[in-house]
């Protein structure tokens, strides 16, 4: 008897999804150690593979192989590296740490010692200390004992210390599975200027404000490495398609989008496109102003094949294209025979023993046929996501927009706001589209813990960059007409209306 | 083939109804229309055209807007004119369409959940945008996650978890309130949607989340008074590194549920606050002449929009851009256009703070000893840097 649903109106709820189990650690999985919270890497599991950890070269991480992602690990002062407790406790360590805030103890007396003189261990001390194999939490303990200001200190920073030594004297890290999120955080921290400064924030804004999901078309052009390209494939779960458009001849890297673990459908959901070529088979569609008749097809191809060619996509792409024409027929078979196509192709390439847990990493160039279907007027992006800051957004669009089908929603991050709102004026102007907006996702992170919750001290400003999002509008309806007159637009003006 | 736009949801080209849920809205009393005759529609071109039955968001102007559900017998009435619904059916959305006689114009969009976000109504306070975006994000959302939500309030977010997890997933959504949860399960069931999403009236922090969802779920959104007393069913529900989140207008209620989370074996706990800073964008024309007064900053509109009518009638005149002065050396003081982006001072978000948390997997002494034994092979010596202290001595 289930306690689910029941409402008047509503059908019965379907069966039960079945008992989740965590996602595990799989050799070929790629895996983002998260280390003391400050560092990231992102390891390719193996067999036998190691990782640098701290001061530690090779450390084996034979213990992540089979276990669930997001377990906490720690590694001694051998370079062995083992899974840990994952947090110790902060609320619920007794009422010592929850009073500390009548601790009346001050730093009155504590002076900033810059001669060390403090600390009564010198280095050669620790050394021996290690020797003996006193690590980790016993080390710090150590210290603390043979510091001189650590007793006078509050409670707080006595915490405080303890956490700082401890981060220098023990490695603890976590195994995040490299989800969109995990990723882009890692990136922001680590290599920002990677990903554009991209936060997580602003691309979940983007994710929404493109109105991603299954079955979607999106158009995305980046320049984040292939962050945003990633994230867009993950959510759309292998089904529809991910147009990567690219300025110039070759795609960018999205060497990003392949450290999240996306299984072969989500992969091949992706395809890279030169925007110029889509906006000229749009054109060329548009000149024939017909359904696309059996010439012009072959005519498309081949001066595709040419442009292939130069690309330096050979193989793969006579092969993608004859997927395409197949998938005219029947859409649903093309992932399956794309997916055929690509191993066949890649086994000729590889002709050697794949290793344990290989998989395949391509992501294809849209063959013509691709192209032209996706450049059809009666098809049309369901959504423009563009994050390549590098470029003019009043320009882009008004090559990009008519690419998309009439009322679909688009999304421009940028981090500065200059150029978006010279988009978002030019836009208005010539209603190119509604519901405008240019925002700015704002955050900040508090640390929550008993009677110590303040905002974190962070060194950024908080801005996640500047978004600017709307609907698109397509020519035939934008022109004023008989009711349109002068004060309308003063009226809609006013209200910041987007004529 | 290309049915996408128009729906809620994406719909998968060539898919021969709009939505999976169809063939029940016979017996759906809301169903207002024989709408449902959707089916029937040519597949090319459907969904790219309104379509009786489809809901349509009528955009009138910057934050003006209503959803309407396009009906045989239906008007849509504004200030600019009616609107009969059935001169609509067959327009492309994106279309701008124009009231009976010499009256104003509305244009027709496909609705997405960010539309239904501004336009749907309110029974309860509603998550924005900015809020939305990032628990869809921070969940992890995809398609096929199973996701838990209380309360379903407005059902605000509730669209766009669905977004997220559709087709494959499912939203799991729970009101307290019989009125709003019974309303949230009409409107999930009028958007086709049911399939996707099961709303049922239930006092999460009185009972928790069923006992059947255990072990079933990836990711849980709180939003309740009293998150902290649920928390140790969301821990039953969610798979190890499945991730929580709870929304709290107060700062009591986040050091609360972050207790409540610690000792149910959450970790990895985040708390923030997220505004969307929205900008007025225009473009100005700033006075360069110091010897002129300054017109009133609150008439720019007017003066602008007066001053473009009069340039262009003077354009049309045989004048050019220079005849505006007196000729001369007065080009330089020419008011020169600038766009300028400043941050809206009323802006419509509540602010709280959301607090994210992972499920942290079960580790076992014995995984411990295991594996230090495995790796430290026979080197292994006292006084490691584990953190179980016992562990350590022995």
């Amino acid at each position: 008897m289930t306690e689910l649903g029941g409402l008047p109106g509503a059908p019965p709820p379907p069966t039960l999804p079945g008992v989740k189990t965590a996602p595990a650690m799989g050799v070929g999985d790629t895996v983002l150690l998260e280390m003391n919270g400050d560092k990231w890497a992102f390891i390719k599991l193996k067999r036998d593979g190691t990782a640098v950890i701290g001061k530690h070269k090779d450390v084996s991480l034979a213990p992540l192989i089979g276990a669930p992602f997001g377990s906490t690990y720690e590694v001694d002062q051998d370079g062995v590296l083992y899974p840990a407790q994952p947090d110790p406790p902060e609320w619920t360590a007794g009422d010592d740490a929850i009073n500390a805030i009548d601790d009346d103890r001050n730093n009155a007396d504590v002076n900033d010692m810059r001669d060390n003189s403090a600390q009564r261990m010198d280095q050669h001390d620790i050394a021996r200390l290690k020797r003996e194999g006193v690590g980790g939490r016993s080390l710090v303990e150590a210290l603390a004992a043979s510091s001189a200001t650590f007793a006078k200190k509050t409670a707080y920073a006595q915490e405080k210390y303890v956490k700082k030594k401890l981060r220098k004297h023990l490695v603890r890290c976590r195994a995040r599975r490299p989800t969109p999120r995990a990723v882009c955080e890692a990136y922001f921290h680590k290599q920002p200027a990677a990903t554009n400064y991209v936060r997580y924030d602003a691309l979940g804004m983007l994710l929404a404000l493109g109105n991603v999901g299954a079955e979607a078309q999106p158009l995305i052009v980046e320049t984040c490495g292939g962050l945003i390209v990633g994230a867009v494939a993950e959510r759309m779960g292998g089904r529809g398609r991910v147009v990567a458009g690219h300025t110039g001849p070759s795609a960018p890297s999205l060497d990003i989008a392949r450290l999240m673990n996306l299984g072969d459908a989500e992969r091949e959901s992706i395809a890279t496109a030169p925007v110029t070529e889509l906006i000229a088979a749009r054109a060329r569609h548009a000149g024939i102003g017909g359904e696309g008749d059996e010439d012009d097809s072959a005519k498309e191809i081949d001066s595709g094949n040419a442009n292939g060619a130069a690309d330096g996509v050979d193989k793969a792409e006579g092969d993608e294209a004859e997927g395409g024409k197949d998938a005219e027929g029947g859409k649903d078979a093309e992932g399956g025979k794309d997916a055929e196509g690509d191993k066949d192709a890649l086994q000729e390439r590889v002709p050697r023993e794949r290793p344990e847990g290989w998989r395949s990493r391509r992501i294809e160039s849209a063959s013509p046929a691709l192209i032209r279907e996706l450049a059809s007027p009666a098809q049309g992006f369901t959504s423009l996501i563009l994050a390549a800051p590098a470029l003019d957004p009043s320009s882009a669009l008004a090559k990009l927009l008519p690419l998309l089908a009439p009322s679909a929603p688009f999304a421009v991050w940028s981090y500065a706001p200059q150029p978006l709102a010279e988009a978002l004026d030019e836009l208005r102007r010539s209603s190119s589209a509604v519901n405008l907006t240019l925002q700015e996702p704002w955050l900040r992170r508090h640390q929550v813990l008993p009677r110590r919750t303040h905002p974190t001290m962070t060194t950024t400003a908080g801005s996640g960059g500047y978004v600017l999002s709307g609907n698109y509008i397509p020519e035939g309806e934008r022109k004023r007409q008989r009711g349109d007159d002068d004060e309308t637009a003063v009226k809609r003006a006013r209200t910041g209306g987007a004529d | 083939m290309a049915t996408r736009i128009g729906h809620l949801l994406h719909r998968a080209p060539g898919a021969s109804t709009p939505v999976p849920d169809d063939d029940d809205d016979g017996a759906n009393p809301r169903g207002a229309t024989d709408a449902d005759a959707a089916p029937s529609t040519p597949p090319h071109g459907a969904g790219r055209t309104v379509q009786l039955g489809d809901l349509v968001v009528v955009y009138e102007g910057f934050n003006r807007q209503k959803a309407v559900t396009v009906t045989e017998k239906g008007c849509y009435q504004n200030r600019y004119g009616n609107f009969h619904h059935r001169e609509w059916v067959g327009k492309p959305y994106g279309s701008k369409v124009y009231g009976k006689g010499d009256a104003g114009f509305v244009w027709l969009l496909a609705p997405t959940p960010e539309l239904w976000t501004k336009v749907l109504p309110h029974r309860t306070q509603i998550l924005y945008l900015p809020d939305i975006s990032l628990v869809c994000h921070a969940l992890e959302l995809k398609p096929g996650s199973v996701v838990l939500e209380s309360g379903t309030g407005s059902g605000s977010l509730t669209h766009s978890l669905i977004r997220a997890v559709a087709p494959t997933g499912h939203v799991y959504t729970f009101e307290f309130n019989r009125v709003r949860a019974e309303a949230a399960s009409a409107e999930i069931v009028d958007h086709g949607l049911a399939d996707f999403c099961t709303v049922t009236h239930r006092d999460i922090e009185a009972n928790g989340f069923p006992g059947e969802l255990e072990d079933r779920c990836d990711a849980a959104f709180l939003d309740l008074p009293g998150p902290w007393k649920c928390i140790p069913s969301v821990a039953k529900c969610l798979r190890p590194d499945g991730v929580v989140c709870s929304f709290s207008p107060c700062i009591e209620q986040v050091q609360r549920c972050c207790e409540a989370l610690e000792a149910n074996g959450f970790g990895d706990c985040q708390t923030v606050e997220l505004l969307g800073r929205e900008y007025d964008v225009e473009a100005r024309e700033l006075q360069r002449d110091l010897a002129l007064a300054q017109p009133k900053l609150s008439s720019r509109w007017k003066r602008e929009a007066k001053e473009k009518a009069r340039r262009k009638r003077k354009h049309v005149d045989g004048g050019d851009g220079d005849g505006d002065g007196d000729g001369g050396g007065d080009v330089q003081l020419e008011p020169k256009p600038v766009v300028v982006a400043h941050p809206r001072q009323e802006a419509q978000h509540h602010t709280g703070y959301l607090t994210f948390a992972r499920l942290s997997p079960l580790v076992t002494g014995e995984m411990i000893d295991a594996a230090r034994a495995a790796g430290g092979g026979g080197t292994r010596r006292r006084g490691g840097g584990g953190y179980d202290e016992d562990e350590l001595s022995e």
